[in-house]
Order: structure tokens, then sequence, then C-alpha cells
């Protein structure tokens, strides 16, 4: 069944593929109407009238792919992000983890770091980081940078330590985990320890690893079906026999392949189980 | 006196010494003019007052004029200082940004002080001052600091101390000032403070290519105040300006917030509202529930007394029922005595009947001449009747013998054509008479020579002609011989073009005693008995006719015939019509009325069908049960039963088959879907549904249709027809393994007795049989005496550790070793957790949440069929059985740090004779190369690690000259372009993606291991 | 004049005083038949999302919009709080977590853009009572792109901000009572 494209759409896959076959950058499969409004924004912001317009300086223009590539991938994330979340993971998954004496975990789509941290944070309160190795992996390399140095507004880690208590922290957050300066803080060098931050896109790449926790939270929602399907396969075949899988509050395994291979451990904050 | 004159003029030189200096000349002059100057008219000593009066004068003017250029000079440099000071407040006056600013206030200085380069700081923030301007300086000159700290070089330090710094002996590392044609090193730098409000605002410096003025340091104390100041506003309206921005925007989220909580307000408002109304609702619905309940009991009520009347109905059914069996069994016995009277019946018919045709033979002949014409006539009347009846009789007697199955066939080869010529001969006077014709054909590659009964093939087709005749008044008959669709069969085919027959009627003709209609045989004659007979004669045969016709337009008769007939004393059965390709094959064994006699008699009948091994059955006999009614398909699975080490069981239909079923109990069952008397679902379900047999294994051989409504019936495996040998091969060593596989057994390996039975309580859940042992040696013992699926282990016991008793396990030989899930109450260090992994990828930390673990991974090996044995064990076999050991000898360095992917390679590899080293990071595997440098022939790095990652640990490795050859594949999860290259740009010979695929990675390590390419 | 045969979606737009709004022009529709019903209504994000209780009817489907899910006839469907809800070119829902659109999130602008490039001229869309300009834009690109637009009558808005803002981008501006609306609803069963 092929759908009628409107000149619109035509245009914005040129562009997607002109990105992939020059960069290898894959947007292909992604949701369309995000892609469009962001392109849109990037016109507003980067001048220009059309997205043909684009698609020809991508192509001839490195640099301007580097700006162009901002608009196009996730946007920032705070820490402890939906504390209930965190809570759920807290009290239903790390009893379950500390029956292993050493776990692995990957967070895809980790931006600037600050869910990687959160965990890392979660792991040290439960006696589990010592024995755990983070994989964060995400798409955008200047996000990969600037996770790997830790370094947050101060001003923003006032706002994180009110999600930290309502998702079970109990210490002086900013003194436990951070040095700071006047305005800024760097996360301790000892939660950073077992993290290895990786570029690794869930459009191309493979299986790296076997993990027995990974989450992926609000990425799956800007992916089509298929592609979302092609992630959650990559998921799949990472966790080990009865992993943990994480998506975002309002994401389901509803409308994917794999309904009938992984079952709902917790509805609300979906965290999933992968079946035997 | 004209000293004075160049005094005076000297004056216009401004230079405060010249005067004096000039004086003190003038004076040593005088002096010396008086002392050389001859001595004349006037006086000495008047000439000497003279001169000192000169001299006098010359100082005094020397003076004033000094004090006069002084305060010239005072002047000149304060309107200097006015003008200069002026110039930087008109040029920086008016509301410019920062940076505007900054270069505005340098420009004016630099030009009107004549520095070659300069630059200026604002102060940003506690202690940190930042750049906003340059001049006569680009970026591109020198790395010029964006930002200075208090106390940080001279810069810092002359703000630390507000004050002015003034730099001569420059140092040559210093700026340079340059231009197209040369540079020079600068002369002096001077370094000074803005200030306002006594806190320093700003600080410049400037470069000169000479010396500085005390004036122009003085200037730039005087201008400090005004550019701090413009400096200090101008941030100021930045900061006003963002924090009016921020305000605004915050009012404006605050708004919407403000819009989404009324909209909750309202939500809850309308809520609250529903449950209100749902509550009334509520109230309404009960009382009407309460009626319907009443209404109900009603109706209770009345539907008892209707189930009285239906039970009281439904014994008068089964009675009834009862009855009617009764009736039918008798309405079969009389059928059958009336049958078998029938054919015995016959001799006692034809006998006196054929006396009477020949005694009327005999008058007809006259051969005395004695009789009549007349009398002649009468004789021949009573032969032609006799000759009818005698027919009728014959054909009344081979109907009941057919149905009694008492009819024998004779097979014996003979000639089609001969037997067709004889039915032309005895047709074709009729075929004259009626002036009809009659045409024998035959098709190209007909079988000539049939082994079958020739007699009741003539008489089939003797009753089709004849009926062709009498049923066609004109045109022709046809009687074409060929051979059939099915391999192995030959046809006869009647056509005429007779009155042809109606659709309706088509069945009917062949039932017996009916005909198309009933007058058809007044007018057409026959007893209307001939075609079933053709039909049940063509069914002993192995065939089967056809029927094509229509009205008007005549009909053909088809009779198929297997060429050869095998012989076999059985009776054929009148079942339904069957396509051609089933004539070929199918004989089908008893018949209703037979069966119904006596099952014991027809068990030893069908005995004979195919022999089995019922009689020779010995206790503890592992038997399989065969139903199946196709004689040679029976006979080859028989065959590879005996061959699997099965005793053997075979019956040819249903009923022999439930009974063998339940009285022998046999391992498993193999069970045919098509079947004579039963369809093979039933004889499944039947199966099922008794106790006995219940738990037997059934694998179904048949046609797809079944296969799904049979496995939900419970069968575990099917086979499709036509079935291969393999494949049944496949069936039966499948069936082994289930049998051996029946009950599941757990080896608990835990001293302490209390842990122990806790592991048993929570794993008997699952119908395992659990055994217990409280040493290792006993669980050594153990595991040598009987076979485990599953052994749970904990890692300290009280006569050796865990891990001692699984290298006890692997060193005693002990096949197989089973699947083992450690459950240790410790926690492992890394090196400990890597020893163990090479025996068992299930270790639990005990703890709350662990007998959930414990008990999923144990499930999981106990159902998994695939690792049923344990990963080492697994290992050893596939070496022994791999004959072309291609990396013999090799050691491979295997860098990953992830289990899964160590295990899967490692034991590819291994199994291809490898040595292989494991390294878990880029660095542990340069350790591992730097220990054994020339050992290791060729790398497989991973790209992902903790640590150090491969590309790091490739470009490490091949720093050193020695590792320059050594062939290194890269194993990477990317897989775009550009990653690969990076993967060889860091050194890597080649690349591989992920997933793995082993026989690409064995042909790609073959290629850089082979001497001429490897290191 | 609004042309009810050509309407194959509906798109809702509403804030401050919304809840009554929709209640009264729920009141047209029933059954299972009826053109997908879709609705940004503004909500803050950490709220339980209640829609089903307070708009569910015995004969009326209301659900929340699940990402990947195909757009369905027979339902009203409401954007979850804390997420843009978007139509895809396959008809079906996907959400996202960009930044929000004058400060909301659900942006009713941002899926009354998205729909209108999906449906064209088959669209129709509602902007009801609200305090806050969002919403505004997306109506008159409805309309500029054929669709056809509604906004809540002046006079019996609890809030009117968003139907004046959205009266004056459009160039036919069309005024509906709320009666009106649930009336025109009732003849797209």
């Amino acid at each position: 069944m092929t759908l009628a494209l409107s000149d619109e759409e035509i245009d914005l896959r040129l562009l997607l593929e002109a990105i992939f076959l020059k960069y290898q950058y894959d947007f292909r499969d992604y949701a369309l109407s995000s892609i469009k409004r962001r392109m849109a924004q990037a016109l507003a912001k980067l001048g220009g009238e059309t997205i043909t317009s684009l698609q020809d300086r991508v192509v001839h223009d490195s640099e301007f792919f580097q700006k162009l590539l901002t608009f196009l991938t996730v946007p920032v994330t705070e820490m402890f992000r939906d504390p209930e979340f965190f809570l759920a993971v807290r009290r239903e998954v790390l009893p379950s983890l500390q029956t292993y004496p050493s776990i692995k975990l990957w967070v895809a789509g980790c931006s600037t770091g600050e869910e990687v941290y959160s965990y890392a944070i979660l792991l040290q309160e439960a006696d589990l980081l010592d024995s755990s190795l983070i994989y964060a992996t995400d798409i955008q390399p200047e996000s990969l940078t600037h996770a790997k140095a830790g370094v947050y507004a101060r001003e923003a880690l006032l706002k994180y330590e009110v999600s930290y208590r309502e998702a079970g922290g109990q210490k002086d957050f900013l003194k436990t985990y951070f040095t700071c300066n006047d305005d800024q803080a760097i996360v301790l060098a000892e939660l950073k320890k077992n993290i290895l931050f990786s570029d690794h896109s869930l459009a191309t790449d493979s299986v790296f690893a076997e993990v027995q926790f990974a989450s992926c939270r609000n990425v799956l929602i800007y992916f089509n079906r298929s592609l979302q399907d092609r992630a959650l396969g990559l998921f799949y075949e990472s966790l080990s026999h009865r992993g943990y899988l994480a998506l975002g509050n309002k994401e389901s395994l509803n409308f994917s392949n794999y309904a009938d291979r992984i079952e709902t451990i917790n509805r609300t904050q979906r965290i999933f189980r992968k079946l035997p | 006196m004209f000293y004075l004159i160049p005094l005076v003029l000297s004056f216009s030189l401004l230079q405060p010494w010249l005067p004096v200096v000039l004086a003190g000349l003038g004076t040593v002059l005088i002096g010396v003019g008086f002392f050389l100057s001859p001595s004349g008219v006037i006086a000495a000593s008047v000439v000497a007052t003279n001169r000192i009066f000169g001299v006098m004068t010359l100082m005094l003017v020397a003076y004033v004029g000094r004090m006069f250029i002084e305060s010239k000079l005072a002047l000149l440099k304060e309107e200097w200082l006015r003008v200069g000071q002026n110039e930087v407040a008109e040029t920086i006056r008016g509301e410019h940004s920062l940076s505007r600013l900054g270069e505005l206030a340098l420009q004016t200085l630099c030009r009107y002080l004549g520095a070659e380069a300069g630059v200026i700081y604002a102060v940003n923030g506690n202690g940190i001052f930042k750049r906003i301007a340059l001049y006569g300086l680009s970026e591109n000159d020198a790395p010029i600091p964006q930002v200075i700290r208090l106390g940080e070089g001279k810069v810092g330090l002359a703000a630390q101390e507000a004050r002015i710094l003034h730099l001569t002996n420059i140092p040559d590392s210093y700026l340079r000032l340059s231009s197209a044609l040369g540079s020079a090193p600068l002369r002096s730098i001077v370094i000074a403070p803005m200030m306002a409000e006594a806190k320093v605002n700003a600080m410049v410096e400037f470069g000169f290519n000479r010396a500085i003025k005390e004036s122009e340091q003085e200037l730039l104390k005087l201008v400090a105040e005004t550019i701090g100041i413009t400096i200090q506003s101008a941030q100021n309206r930045t900061k006003l300006q963002e924090l009016l921005e921020e305000t605004q925007r915050q009012a404006e989220e605050l708004q919407s917030q403000q819009e989404e909580l009324k909209v909750t307000n309202e939500e809850l408002q309308e809520q609250t509202r529903a449950l209100k109304e749902s509550q009334t609702k509520l109230e309404t619905q009960q009382s009407e529930l309460e009626e319907t309940n009443q209404q109900l009991e009603g109706q209770a009520q009345t539907l008892e007394q209707q189930i009285d009347t239906v039970e009281a109905r439904n014994q008068e059914l089964n009675l009834t029922r009862l009855e009617l069996e009764r009736r039918a069994r008798e309405l079969a016995e009389a059928s059958r005595y009336k049958s078998e009277f029938l054919a015995n019946m016959s001799h006692e018919l034809r006998t006196p009947l054929n006396s009477s045709l020949i005694l009327a033979k005999l008058l007809a002949d006259n051969p005395g001449e004695t009789l009549t014409d007349e009398q002649v006539k009468f004789a021949q009347t009573i032969y032609s009747s006799g000759n009818d009846l005698l027919g009728l009789i014959n054909d009344v007697l081979d109907l009941s013998k057919v149905e009694a199955g008492k009819l024998e066939i004779h097979a014996q080869d003979f000639s089609v054509a001969k037997m067709t010529q004889g039915l032309r001969d005895t047709f074709t006077p009729l075929a004259r008479q009626k002036g009809v014709g009659l045409e024998v054909k035959f098709a190209p590659g007909y079988p000539d020579t049939l082994h079958s009964d020739q007699q009741r093939v003539e008489q089939i087709l003797r009753n089709l002609l004849s009926n062709a005749m009498k049923f066609t008044e004109q045109g022709q008959v046809e009687l074409k011989v060929s051979t059939g669709e099915v391999s192995g069969t030959v046809r006869f085919d009647v056509t005429d073009t007779g009155i042809g027959i109606a659709e309706n009627q088509q069945q009917v003709i062949f039932e017996a005693f009916r005909q198309a209609d009933g007058t058809t045989n007044r007018k057409y004659g026959g007893t209307g008995l001939g075609l079933s007979i053709s039909r049940d004669l063509a069914r002993l045969l192995g065939g089967e006719i056809q029927l094509k016709s229509s009205p008007e337009s005549g009909s053909a008769f088809s009779l198929l015939l297997p060429a050869h007939l095998k012989s076999n004393p059985l009776q054929a059965v009148p079942a339904q019509a069957t396509s051609a390709s089933s004539v070929a094959t199918q004989i089908h064994s008893s018949n209703p009325q037979a069966s119904q006699a006596d099952p014991e008699k027809i068990e030893s009948k069908i005995a004979l069908f195919v022999p089995d091994d019922r009689d020779h059955l010995t206790p503890g006999d592992r038997k399989i049960l065969v139903i199946e009614d196709e004689a040679p398909f029976a006979k080859i699975l028989y065959d590879l039963c005996r061959e699997a080490g099965f005793k053997c069981l075979v019956a040819g239909n249903a009923k022999e088959g439930l009974g063998l079923a339940r009285r022998l109990e046999p391992e498993a069952i193999l069970l045919d879907m098509i079947l004579p008397d039963q369809s093979g679902l039933s004889v499944l379900d039947l199966l099922k549904e008794n106790p006995v047999t219940r738990h037997i294994p059934v694998a179904v051989v048949s046609a797809k249709d079944y296969a799904q409504t049979a496995r939900q019936l419970g069968a575990v495996q099917y086979v499709l027809k036509p079935v291969k040998r393999e494949e049944l091969k496949l069936l039966f060593s499948r069936i082994e393994k289930r049998l051996k596989q029946s009950v599941q057994r757990v080896l608990v390996v835990e001293d302490d007795t209390v842990q122990s039975e806790s592991i048993r309580a929570l794993l008997s859940q699952s119908g395992v049989e659990i055994k217990p042992a409280l040493t290792g040696s006993s669980a050594l013992a153990e595991l040598k005496q009987g076979s485990f699926d599953c052994v749970v282990m904990d890692l300290s016991l009280p006569d050796m550790s865990g891990y001692d008793l699984l290298q006890k396990l692997v060193q005693e030989g002990v096949s197989p070793i089973p699947p083992v899930v450690i459950y240790t109450g410790r926690s492992l260090t890394r090196d400990e957790e890597r020893e163990l992994l090479k025996y068992s990828r299930a270790i639990v930390i005990k703890g709350a949440r662990s007998p959930e673990r414990l008990f999923d991974e144990v499930s999981l090996f106990l159902h998994r069929a695939e690792s049923k044995m344990s990963l080492a064990h697994q290992k050893m076999l596939k070496a022994v059985r791999q004959r072309v050991k291609a990396f013999e000898g090799k050691k491979i360095l295997l860098v990953d740090d992830d289990v899964r992917n160590i295990f899967a390679l490692s034991s590819a590899l291994e199994q291809r004779g490898a040595v292989i080293e494991i390294a878990r990071n880029g660095r542990e595997a340069i350790e591992k190369l730097e220990r054994d440098p020339s050992g290791i022939e060729l790398v497989l790095m991973d790209i992902m690690m903790p640590e150090m990652d491969g590309y790091e640990a490739m470009r490490l490795i091949r720093k050193q000259t020695r590792f320059a050859r050594l062939p290194i594949i890269a194993v990477t999860a990317k897989a775009m372009r550009d990653d690969h290259e990076r993967c060889l740009e860091a050194g890597a010979n080649d690349y591989l993606a992920k997933p793995v695929d082993i026989e690409k990675l064995v042909s790609l390590i073959r290629v850089w291991l082979s001497p001429l390419t490897g290191a | 004049m609004i042309e009810p045969s050509r309407v194959k979606a509906v798109v809702i737009g509403a804030s401050a005083g919304g809840v009554g709004a929709l209640l009264k022009i729920f009141q047209g529709l029933h059954g299972q038949n009826f053109p997908p019903v879709m609705v940004v209504l503004h909500f803050p994000a950490q709220a339980a999302p209640i829609f089903e209780q307070v708009f569910g009817r015995p004969d009326l489907q209301v659900l929340e919009a699940e990402d990947k899910a195909p757009v369905v006839s027979g339902a009203i469907y409401f954007a979850p709080p804390g997420y843009h809800l978007q139509i895809e070119p396959d008809k079906s829902f996907s959400l996202s977590v960009d930044d929000a659109v004058h400060f909301a999130r659900p942006s009713i602008d941002v899926l009354f853009e998205t729909a209108a490039d999906v449906y064209r001229d088959s669209l129709l869309g509602v902007l009801l009572t609200g305090a806050n300009a969002d919403g505004a834009q997306g109506l008159a690109y409805i309309e500029r792109l054929g669709g056809q637009a509604v906004v809540q009558s002046l006079e019996e808005a609890d809030s009117i901000a968003m139907p004046q803002a959205a009266i004056s981008l459009l160039s036919k501006p069309t005024q509906f009572k709320l009666q009106a609306i649930s009336e025109l609803f009732d003849r797209l069963n």
C-alpha cells in the first residue's frame, strides 16, 4: 500500500537521504512530523526559505551540517526526570540486579548525560555501582563530549535535587555527588569511572554487549514503527535472560512486534522484562 | 650682550635647562673674553664690572627664561592633558555597547598617546577581567588572553594594587610590532587600571616603541575615572536589559501555568458532578436489580420444571435409541443371513434350472423331427425364458455373494486385445441388428497384458456394453482402451450416443434393485442389477467405475483398473468413490458386517497384514505402536522402528490400534490420520481422554490439514506425507530423546540442610525430582552414577570449594556435565567471577530476590532443548567431531569484555583447533601481548570496551615495531563506512561487523593467518 | 457555511474554561461512526489524566492518544499531558517532548498544523475558550490548507483571548455558540 506523498514529504525525505549518503547519519526512518517541525525551526534560525536549500547546504558545507544536527537530535534532558520512574527502578529492579555478581546497563540516547548520572547515583546508593558497567550511547558527538565532562549549571542542580528526593534519595545531593563553584558543578570522578560513553546509532549499528538492563526513554517516539522495531530488536538481543527494559512513560510495545516476547512489570512506569 | 640673543632665542625651544646652560656658557665666554681682551681705553675694573653685570644679566635672563619655559611647559602639559581627557570623554559618550565602548576608548587613547598597540579588559564577576577590545592587533598576531584573573600576571597585579605599571626592558618574547616590511620589539609597556568609585572596572595595556612620558601616565590616571564609570554604566545597562527580559518571560510562563491549573480545577469539578450523577444512577439501578432478581427467581423455578421434563424426555430417547440399535443389529444380521442364504442357494437354484434348459434345448433342436413347428417354438420359448431366468438368478446371486464377501478373484495374465476382440464378436450382431455402430479403439501406449481376473473384467465390460446398446437407438457405441492417468492403471471407456442419464439419477442407477425410473425395466428389459454388480466387481479388482452423462447427449462409463492386481484373499468393501490416485495403492481392510462379528478374528486376519512383535514382548521392552492402514508404509515404519531399537506393534485400523494402546501401553504412538473405520483425530481424542493412554506421546503422520487440530488435541509431532526416510529416522530419534527426558532431575549441592530444603521446596513446584548432596564428594559420586538435567551448587562446601568440584568434574571426565547454576552467599571478585564463568553462565548471589532468579535460571535449563549440556561439555563434543582443524595450534588473542561474545567466538575457534587467550579490555590486551610477543599470531579486537577502547589499543600496539605486522581484526558493532575506515586507520588489518557470522570470521582469520599475509 | 460531508477528521483546542465547553459539544457525538476527533486540552504535566472518567460515556469512546496508534473513527482522542500530539502522514499518532510552544506542551498549534498537513481540506478545526495565544496560528494554517475552521463565539466563551487571536488571523472567521457546534457534530455521525 503506497501513500501519496506530498511535495513537502518528498523534500524532507530527499534531505534525509542526502544526510545519510554524505554523513551516514540515518534519520530516514524517523517520524516525519517531528523532523518537519525541527527543520522549520532550523530554517528560521539558520536562514533559508526551503527544505531544498537546506539539502543543498548540507551536502556542500559540513560545518553547516554540524549546526543542523543539533536541531535533529533529541532535546535537553534533566536528572531524575519523572521521579516516580526512578523510584520504581530503585524498588523493583535493583533488588533483582543485586543477585548478579556483576551487571551491565545500556542507556541509549543518553544526550548530555543527565539520565546516565541519575542511574549511576541510584546504583551507588544500592551499593551496585562498583560491580556495574554502564554503556551510554548517542549519535551526537557534541552531546557525548558534554556528557563525559559532566558539568552542569548549579541553578539546574537545585531543581534536580527536588526530583532526586522524590525519587527516594536521602543524601545531601550537591555535596555528595558534585564539586561546585559559584555557578557550575561537576560530577565526581567516582560516579563517572564505570561509565563508557560511545557513539552508537540505533538506526544502523548492531548489538555490542549483553546487558541486564537497557534504558531508552523518549527516543522511540521519534522513530517510525519500522525503526522502533529495529531498536527494540537490538535491545531484545542485548538483554540477558530475564533482562529489564525501560521506556519513556508514554511509550509502549503495543504497536511493535515484540509485545509477545516481553512482559510488563510496571505498566505506569513502563518497565518491562524479557520473557524466557 | 650678543649672548642675550641666542639666550632669548633658546626660550622657544622650551627646554628649561637650555637658558641656564647658555647663560653659563655665556658667563664663561665673557670671563674668557675679559682675560683675553687687550687692555685699552676703558679701565680694567670698568670692563670687569661691565662683564660682571653682563654675566648677572645673563643669569637673570636665563633664570627668568627658565621659569618662563617651565611655566609654559606646564601650561602645555595641562592643555595636552585637558584636550586628551576631553577627547576621551567625547568619544565614549553615548550609550554604546561594552565592546564598542572599549574600542572607542582604546582607539582614542592609542592615537593620542601614540601607542603602537593596546588592549582593554572589563571586569566580569569577582576578580575576573574579560577582554573587550584590541587595537593595532588582530587575533592572529599572538594569543592575547581572553580572561585575566586578579593577581594573574602583570595586568592582574596592576588591577589588584590599583596602580599604573610601567615596564621597560621588555623581553624579546613579548609581542613584536610588525608591519609588512619587518618587525621590531616593544620598548615599553604601560598598564593602567580604570576605576570608578575606587573599584577597578577595567584594565588597559599599551605597547610603545619608545619610552613613556610621565604626562602620559598622568593622562591615564585622569581618564581612569571617566572610562571606569562609563564602562560600569554600560555593564549596568546590559544587566538591566537581561533582567527585564527574564521577568517578562516568567510572567508569561506563570500565566500559562495558571491556565492549566484552571483547567484541572474545572475537570475536578466536573468529575465531582459526574460522580454525584452516577451515585443517583446506582441507586436507581439498585432497585431495578431487586425487581429483576425476583423475576429471575420466578424464571428459575420454571426452568427447573422444564429441566425435569427434558430429563424425562431424554430417558425416553435413550430407550428408543437402544431399541433402534437393537433393530439395526437385527436388520444387519438378517441381511447377512439373507446374503449367505442366497449364496448358498446358488447351487440349489441353478441345478434344476440347468436341467430344464438342457431339456428345452433338446426339444427345440427337434432331432427326431417329432414335434410340430408350433411345439418347437414352444420349446424355444421355454429355453429362452429359462436363459433369462438363469441370467437373473446369476445376477442376484453374484450381488449377494459380493455383499456377503464370498466372491473370489483369480488373477492371471491375459491379453487385452484378445478380450476386446471377444467382446466385439459378441456384440457386433446385436449392433448390426439395431443399426448402431460399434467401434473398438486403442490409444497409443495402452497396456496389452493385464494381470487381473479376466472373467470379471469381461463381465463388467459386457454389462457396460449391453447397457450402452440397450439405451442407444441411433449413432454409435465405442469402447476405448488406454493407459490410466495414474501409472500402472488401464482405462476402458464405453461411450454411447443414447438417451443419457440425468444427474440426479446418476447415483441411483448404481444402487441395486433400482433403475433410473421404474419404467426403464419395462422398456429396456434387464433386472437393473448389472451396474451395482459391476461397481462392486470393479472394486474387488482394485478399481472403480466413473460416469459422465447428461440427458439426450449420451453417456460415458469408464472402468479404471490397476494393470497388475496384487493377489490377496481380502475382499472389497462398498466405500465412497475416491479419486483416481487412490486406486493404485489402497486396499482397505475389513468390512462393517464382518468386523462386528468377531474382533479377534479380524485382528488375527490383519496381523497378517504386517507382521509385528505383539507376541514377542518381554517386560521392560520399549515399544512403539504404529496405527497405519497402508500396508507398505506400515512395513517401512516397522523396519525403522526396529532399527531404532524399539519393538513395534502394527495396527491397520483405529479399533485395533486403540485396543493395543490400552492393553500394552507403548512408549509412543505413530498415528495416521486417515483410517478405514474412524478418523485419526477421533483416535487421538480418545487416546488423550483415557487416563491409561493419556501420557503416551503421539506423532501424527498425515496431510497438512490436520496439523493444527492435531497439535491442539495433544499430538507432539506431525510428519507430512509423502515422508522421506530421513524424516522418519529423525522422528524416532526425537521420540528416543523425549523418552529419556520424561523425568527431570536436579542435583542440589548445599551443605546447610535448611538451605537445601528451601531450595527443594522452591524447585519442586515445577514437577521435578530433586536430589540433595551435602558434600562435594557425594555430589561427584551422584553425578558419576546417574544423569541430571541441572545442578544447583553452593560455592562453600565442607570438603572442597565449589570451584574445585567443577574442576574435578572436568578432570575425571564426568560426561555429560549438566548445566550448573551457582548459588552463593558471598560477593565475588572480578577474577573469581571470570573463573567461574568458564563453567556456568548463571551465577546467583543470595539475597532478597534470589529465589525468583534461581527458579528462573533452573527452569531455563530444564526446558531449553539446545543447552542441555554445559558449554564445556558441548565444546568437548564438538571438538571431537570436528575433523578439519584449520587453526591447529594457532594462538589467537580475543579482546572483548562481553562474556557472551567471548563464549561464542572462543568455542567456534577452539573447535577448529585454535588456542585462545582472552583479554577483557585494551589495556589487558597490551599486557598479554607484551608477555608473549611472538606467541600470539592474530588478535580479534572488539571496539567498545571500558578502560581502553579498541581504537586506542590498536594505535598503541602499532606504535611498537615488533607488532607492526601482527594481524589485527577489529570487531565492531558499527555499520557505517566511516567507522570501518576508522578501524583501519587505527591500525586494524581488517574488520568484521556484528552480528558476527562465524563462517565469515573463520575465512577472514584463515586469510590473515596464512603464511603469505600473516605476521 | 460549514459542510459536514467534507469532514474526515476533527481537531479541537481548548484551555481555561474548556471542560464545560467540551462536555457541551460532545453531546452531539455518539456511536462509532463519527470521524476521529482529536483534542488538545491544556493540562499540567504531572497531573494524572482523567479524560476518560470526565468525558467518557457508555455510548462514547474517549481515549488518551497513544504513540504509533492508528487514528480510528468513532473515538475521541486526548493528547497526554506533557507531550505534543502529532499526526503522521500514514494517519497514526506520534508524540514528542520538544520544547513547549507558547509555553504549552501539548500545544494546540502543533496538533492543528500536523493534522492539516495530513487531512488538508477534509479537516475541521475548532478553537474554544482560552487565555493563551496557542492555537490561533494553527487554526489559520488549517484554513490556509483548505480545511474548515470554527471558533467559539466571543459572547459565550469564558476566556476570549484564544478565540480572539484566532479571529484576527482567519480570513473568514466563523463563530459558533457551543450549541451550534454540538449540532454540527451531530451531523457528522
